[in-house]
This record gives C-alpha cells, structure tokens and sequence, in this order.
C-alpha cells in the first residue's frame, strides 16, 4: 500500500491569530466542529490536500509544520520508523472519530504523524 | 486520584540529572526575559561560561565541587544535591545519554504537568461516568480553553500517562502515581500551589458553600513537631483518598489541598527562596 501525505498541521502557539490570518489571506475555510475542537483547514480545492492548526504552549518548541502520512498499520510503521533512526513522542491512539494515530520524530529531529482509517487526519 | 508533592520520597539518582534541570532553568529564564544570556545564567551560577555551554550540550560533566556549587544556588536541597552528584559519578562511568532531546522533553513535560493542575483534572475527569472523549465537552467542564485542553492531552500523551484506547475509551495510565521531577519538583510545586490558591478563590465566589469544604486554623506550634504533622497529613490525605475510591460512581472532581505553614517572621533561617 502506497503511504501519501494526506493531511498537513500547523503546531502553533497562536491557533486564533493564523486562523483569522490564512482565512482572510486564502479565503480557507477553518472549522472546530469536531471532538477534539481541532482547527481543520478546508482549502476549498479539489487539488492538493487539507489541513489543520494544533496549539502548542509558550514553553515548549517552536512553531513548524508537520505531515500527516497515511499508512495500513500504525504500530508496524512505528516499529519500521524506530528501526531507522526515528523516535516515537506519541504512541498509537485511537482519536475520537476513530482513526488510529501516532508521532514520531525522524532522523533530523522533525515530529510527522501517521495514521490509519478513513479519515484524512485529526479530528 | 493524583496527588502533587513538592516532598520528594524518591531520591532515584537518574531522576536528578544537573544539566537537565540547569537546560530547564535556562530556558525558564529566558522566557521571562529573552535578553537573559548564558554568560548571565553561567556569573549566577558562579561557573565558567564556556564550561556551563559544554554542560549543557552534554560534552562536559561539572566536578564535584561545581556541582555542590551550582547546586546551592539553584537552591536545591542537600539531598538533592547528594542525588545529583551520584548521578553523574555514575554517568561519568557510562557514554553521554544519547536522547538529549528526549530527555529535556520530559524533563519538560514533567515540570509542566507538576504545575498546571488541568492535567490531573483531565485524568481524574476520565473516572466520571459521564465522561466524554471530547475536547470541548472538556474544556467546558473544567472552564478552560479548548487549546489549553489539547496542549494538556498532548502532553498526558506523551508522557504516558494517558491512552486512548478507543473513540469512547481513553485510560488512565497514571495508577495512583505521585508525580515527582525530583529537582524540578520545588519550583514546580510553587507554581501549582500559585493555581490552586486562584481556584480556590474563584470557587469560594463561584461555588455555593453547601457544596464545598473549608476548614482553617491558627496555632502556636512547636515547630519541631513538623514531621509528625506531615505524618498526620499524609494519613489523612490516605484515608480521604480510600473514601473516595470506595464509590462506584464517581460524577465530580473536586480540589484537595491541606498547607501548615508559619506565618511569622520569628525564624529568619529556614532556607529557601525567602530566607
């Protein structure tokens, strides 16, 4: 099974201020409407993909974005990851709409998430 | 239940790691004031600048009496400075640890889930019957931010300390832990008391009496009989802990906080950060 990116988030330490910033600038549609009151990022387009802001808090890290990678077994990558070099931050969790979901850190210190089920990301 | 404690039981030396804590302190630092530099942090410390650099990248371990130093005006205690220096004799027979990043990380997750006390509200919410694995039902229920919510979870996540085992079935790891971060575990719990004392206050204007319970006393103590009241402390906070985990159906979480504490200036020589 091929494992594209399917979903792109920005970690951020001012959710509010990019979401009033990329609607007014690209017109994306931003809604919280969903469990985890996540902000997903609509791009209304049929090419490229979605995405969505998740906070961060003052102290820690910096401001980045990360990749959301679609795989068929969350805790089979995981362990392929470790095995070349990566870390794993978040174990495999099954997020409220039901896709199961873990982050990793890869080789330069980067954190990407993977992920299966129907969905395109978190929720 | 998770119970907070500045009095750290454990003296488990790889808890007390120096150039974590002095990474953490930096950092701390510099948040409050980006212009704080590390030449700064090093003349606070009473250590060479460049020697402070390579303790914190890692590539140099302090010597014993650096280390006492350093420690002393981090304002540990004797015995985490004891368990500080233990730590890196044993370090110094084994190679730099190797998930540096990692460990500043927790170290860092760990100090914050010592001072915020959404965390153990959010653990203790998942014992609820009308629990609900919902951010925004969380965030409403314990009257915070839906962002401040998921930066918790992340962090509970991370930390272990939280599962999410299903879309209606998140678990608590934690068991019964008291979390320490040993050196942290001071700074951090002054924090925490700072919060809860603000809860308080809120809860007293918010909250009918009939549905809360204060309880407050001035003593004239002999103050040698410290221990033995910690030791009443902790006993009560054991039995109050029992009663509660009797119940079966458990529809609230509710704040526990019991201070002794003198409020004169009699004796100037307690230590401390007000001494």
């Amino acid at each position: 099974m091929p494992n594209p990116v399917m979903h792109w988030q920005i970690l951020t330490r001012q959710p509010q201020k990019l979401e009033d910033f990329y609607s007014a600038l690209f017109g994306w549609k931003i809604s919280s409407d969903n469990p985890l009151g996540y902000k997903q990022i609509d791009t209304n387009s049929a090419d490229g993909i979605n995405g969505g802001l998740w906070p961060i808090s003052e102290k820690e890290g910096h401001s980045m974005v990360q990749l959301f990678i679609r795989v068929d077994d969350v805790k089979a990558h995981l362990k392929k990851a470790e095995s070349l070099g990566a870390h794993t931050v978040i174990p495999p969790q099954t997020l409220p709409e039901g896709d199961e979901m873990a982050v990793a850190v890869d080789p330069d210190g980067i954190p990407f998430a993977i992920f299966s089920g129907a969905g395109s990301g978190p929720r | 239940m998770k119970t907070s404690s500045n009095t750290s039981r454990e003296t488990s030396g790889a808890a007390y790691d120096i150039a974590s804590l002095l990474r953490e302190r930096l950092r701390a630092a510099t948040h409050r004031n980006p212009r704080f530099s590390l030449r700064s942090f090093a003349v606070k410390l009473g250590i060479n600048h460049s020697t402070l650099s390579q303790v914190l990248r890692g590539k140099r371990r302090l010597s014993a009496r650096a280390l006492e130093t350093v420690g002393k005006r981090l304002g540990l205690s004797e015995e985490a400075r004891r368990a500080c220096a233990e730590n890196s004799r044993k370090k110094s027979k084994t190679k730099v640890f190797p998930k540096e990043i990692q460990t500043v990380r927790l170290d860092l997750d760990t100090f914050q889930l010592l001072s915020a006390w959404q965390h153990y509200a959010i653990l203790e919410l998942i014992q609820l019957r009308g629990f609900q694995t919902d951010s925004r039902w969380i965030a409403a229920t314990l009257g915070l931010a839906v962002e401040d919510v998921n930066i918790a979870l992340q962090r509970l996540l991370r930390l272990g300390l939280l599962e999410m085992a299903g879309r209606d079935q998140w678990i608590d790891k934690s068991g019964d832990a008291e979390f320490h971060s040993a050196a942290l575990t001071e700074q951090a719990g002054i924090l925490m008391r700072q919060e809860i004392l603000e809860l308080e206050a809120q809860a007293i204007k918010r909250i009918p009496s009939q549905h809360r319970v204060h309880r407050q006393m001035v003593l004239a103590v002999d103050s040698k009989k410290l221990p033995r009241l910690q030791a009443l402390t902790d006993e009560f906070m054991g039995d109050l802990r029992s009663v509660v985990s009797e119940s079966e159906s458990k529809d609230d979480v509710y704040q526990v906080a019991v201070s002794i504490f003198p409020v004169t200036t009699l004796k100037k020589t307690r230590g401390g950060q007000n001494a």
